[in-house]
């Protein structure tokens, strides 16, 4: 989505102190972005939560759990409101869990931007724009780069935006074929 | 420690987007299930 400036996956809403992916607690795997307030709404980001997954069943453990980590009052009653719509929608309960954001823990590196990974190319690429796996993942090309390698976007997207990424003409011919080879 | 090969480890610059980064944003976080 454009407006969203950095992603990150980690670990949220547990009691366990810096929780890894082996020894989780009672965390919940969690997706945490900071976007552009001018570009996207936290309703528009809403609307992509309740798309992306199947709030109506309950999860059968917490790691798996369906959580809106509300960051002040206006999302809380953003995301009230947007349950309730949505269960109007479905006509069933939601089991989605709306409380306030507590601490995230940053997931290992080898789960951030998952998808890219995939990817020797890019990866390679983004190795030598940041050595620094911190600036790696707060780096909005290679959030936008990891959609496409996730299977988000089109060509005709990717070909408007692509000269911003900073890769390679290999890592673009790479992210290209990507695209073109799911058409 | 991301995959770098041996031959191509010269740097590149940051990426023209992560550039025109917005100073202000907001924080939203969720469990997808």
């Amino acid at each position: 989505m454009s407006g969203i400036v950095r992603t990150r996956v980690g670990y949220c809403g547990g009691t366990r102190e810096n929780p890894t992916y082996r020894s989780l607690g009672d965390h919940s795997e969690t997706l945490q972005m900071d976007f552009d307030p001018e570009r996207l709404s936290y309703g528009d980001l809403l609307e992509a939560f309740w798309e992306s997954h199947s709030p109506e069943y309950r999860s059968w453990s917490r790691q798996y759990a369906s959580f809106i980590f509300f960051h002040g009052e206006e999302q809380r009653e953003a995301a009230l409101e947007s349950r309730s719509r949505e269960e109007t929608r479905l006509k069933k309960r939601v089991y989605t869990e709306i409380v306030p954001y507590p601490v995230f823990y940053l997931a290992e590196d080898y789960h951030q931007k998952y998808y890219m990974r995939h990817y020797p190319e890019l990866m390679s690429d983004f190795s030598r724009m940041y050595p620094d796996t911190r600036e790696f993942i707060n780096s909005t090309a290679a959030a936008r780069v990891n959609g496409y390698a996730a299977g988000c976007g089109n060509l005709a997207r990717l070909k408007s935006e692509l000269g911003s990424f900073g890769l390679t003409p290999e890592g673009n011919k790479r992210l290209m074929d990507i695209v073109m080879s799911r058409r | 420690m991301l995959f770098v090969k041996k031959e191509d480890s010269a740097p590149l610059p940051a990426p023209p987007l992560d550039a025109a980064a917005p100073a202000k944003t907001e924080t939203a976080t969720f469990a997808l299930g």
